[in-house]
């Protein structure tokens, strides 16, 4: 046989040789990715978890070589749902099946989260710390994620509302707000360093970070960039934060809560920007400091709106006793004034005499005192 | 009904209690059977104050203009050993001229207060027309309620308490109906109605000192 070509003689020897490599028992090692190549998946993707394509949890692998590397272990399985072999398809495409294929944040309508929403504070001793697995994931947030939110505490709806509206606040401010939602039985102790929060981020630029426990709005905490701290009132951010948590009571609805206190805080940001002009700068800053302890923010303003609450009920208590008391005294009065011209008349009736007595026959009885 | 003397049970048309031989005649040697004036107060152990007087004569004046028919008269007084106060409120009822519209029937509406505050003992008697009107468990609890207040001294209240009680006792059994002043009578020839001097009704305690 005589080749004409050398070259395709070379890629034919190329493709006897790979053809021999899967017969010597060896696996083709999977491609392995180089960092800048995963930073670009980072950014293009925007977060591993924030579709909820994944499984959410801690189990969430942190490395896109180990998820493609190890299979996914947890999360729903389809086979856990389908194990019968029934060949009817008509159930299958009742709209309770679609349920598998739709992430849990969509599933847990407002209306639901809203039916399980408490009624009252969560006591001290039910106060658990955040678990180092939700610092883990809330540190893995990419600078450009301002809505932090490891345990999709919110709707798809409230958590894109809630993205576009802080793109838009760090579109046109220098300090950058960013929300992190926790559950409303969680806190973040004061030991807890938040450094690492948003991939760091927070310690690059002028940064306001608020935790917020949803659905507890006078346990918000804010934290801001030292360089802030220093050049601003503690007037002032008491002030903000007291206005903020005015403008969340005025909804009941936890999320709600959280997007009025975000809205009213971001004003206020701008406010503080425009108050410092071109003094804060972040060169050499190197931790957050908090704003306000819970102390300020949760017994002053909570003890006041119950010392309200409390002087209502006193108030209409008073009311509904002043009324009755109004009606009893009118039924009283009406009663003697609808008697007062009115007489009883008895009946005569025809009785017998007795003992001799005229008018009275021995009718009546007598004691001893 | 029962004998004023020895509470012995007494039926109709017996002239003298088959027990004791009590009878209206049996009091006679004893007090007379004259007609009597009495008025509705009458104070002769001087218990009452002008206070409690004043304020006794409007409950009287109230009961009085509420049964056109019935009077409640009280009596105040030391009775003799040998007499008990339910037999001086058989005698008075039976003797007694007050002050009421129906003639005919006269005292048959009549309702006796007898306080002895030496014997420390009371008795209500009770006329033919409105003996029906209590029960003897009302009776009961009427005397103890007047004698609670007469064991504290408060004679006025005493009277009070029982005359309203007597008053709440009696309008569940009549029937009520509009009051109409009668002013038939000429005014100007100086005659006055057998209960001419009741007071409109009274609004109020405050009204007591100010009017007798």
């Amino acid at each position: 046989m005589k080749y004409r070509n050398p070259a395709l003689l070379f890629i034919f020897a190329a493709s006897l040789q790979a053809q021999d490599d899967p017969a010597s028992g060896e696996i083709l090692p999977l491609p392995r990715w180089s960092k800048e190549e995963l930073q670009s998946f980072r950014d293009n993707m925007g977060g591993l978890n924030t579709t909820s394509v994944l499984p959410p949890g801690s189990s969430a692998p942190t490395d896109i070589n180990e998820l493609l590397l190890n299979p996914v272990t947890s999360g729903p399985r389809l086979d856990h749902h389908f194990n019968h072999f029934e060949s009817q398809i008509s159930p299958r495409l009742q709209p309770e099946g679609m349920r598998f294929f739709l992430p849990e944040s969509i599933l847990a309508s407002p209306d639901n989260r809203q039916m399980v929403s408490k009624s009252g504070p969560t006591p001290l001793s039910s106060l658990h710390q955040v678990t180092p697995e939700f610092l883990a994931s809330a540190s893995l947030a990419l600078p450009g994620e301002y809505l932090i939110d490891p345990n999709q505490l919110l709707s798809e709806m409230h958590q894109q509302e809630m993205v576009r509206f802080l793109e838009f606040h760090a579109r046109d401010a220098r300090i950058r707000l960013y929300v992190m939602v926790i559950p409303h039985d969680r806190r973040i102790s004061d030991d807890t360093s938040l450094d690492a929060v948003a991939s760091g981020a927070l310690l690059k630029n002028d940064s306001c970070l608020l935790v917020f426990p949803l659905g507890e709005p006078w346990r918000a905490r804010l934290f801001v960039s030292k360089g802030i701290h220093d050049q601003t009132s503690s007037a002032f951010l008491d002030e903000t934060l007291q206005a903020c948590l005015r403008e969340a009571f005025q909804s009941s609805e936890e999320h709600d809560q959280l997007k009025r206190y975000a809205v009213h805080l971001s004003t206020r940001l701008f406010w503080l920007q425009k108050a410092l002009g071109g003094r804060a700068s972040t060169a050499g800053n190197s931790e957050l400091a908090e704003v306000l302890a819970e102390k300020t923010s949760d017994p002053g303003v909570t003890s006041a709106s119950m010392s309200v609450r409390v002087a209502w009920t006193i108030f209409v208590a008073l009311l509904v006793m002043g009324f009755i008391g109004s009606l009893a005294l009118w039924f009283r009065h009406y009663r003697k004034t609808k008697h007062r011209d009115r007489v009883w008349i008895l009946a005569e009736p025809e009785t017998l005499p007795r003992l001799g007595g005229a008018f009275t026959g021995g009718g009546g009885g007598m004691i001893r005192y | 009904m029962k004998c004023p003397r020895c509470t012995a049970h007494v039926t109709p048309l017996e002239r003298a209690c088959t027990t004791c031989g009590f009878s209206a005649t049996t009091l006679h040697p004893l007090l007379g059977n004259q007609w009597i004036r009495l008025e509705r107060i009458t104070d002769a152990a001087h218990c009452l104050r002008l206070e409690d007087t004043r304020q006794t004569e409007v409950v009287l004046d109230d009961f009085e203009r509420s049964f056109p028919q019935a009077f409640f008269a009280t009596y105040l007084g030391a009775i003799p050993n040998d007499l008990s106060p339910a037999e001086v409120g058989f005698w008075l009822l039976n003797q007694g001229a007050f002050n009421t519209h129906s003639l005919h029937k006269r005292n048959d509406f009549g309702i006796v207060l007898v306080v002895d505050p030496s014997a420390k003992a009371v008795s209500i008697s009770l006329g033919y027309a409105v003996e029906a009107c209590f029960s003897e468990r009302t009776l009961s609890k009427i005397l103890h309620a007047s004698g609670a207040h007469l064991s504290a001294g408060r004679y006025g209240k005493a009277i009070e308490t029982a005359c309203l009680s007597c008053a709440r006792q009696l309008k569940r059994l009549a029937q009520s109906s509009q009051w109409t002043p009668d002013h038939n009578l000429s005014q100007g020839m100086g005659l006055e109605p057998l209960r001419g001097g009741h007071r409109p009704a009274s609004h109020s305690r405050a009204g007591v000192s100010h009017d007798a």
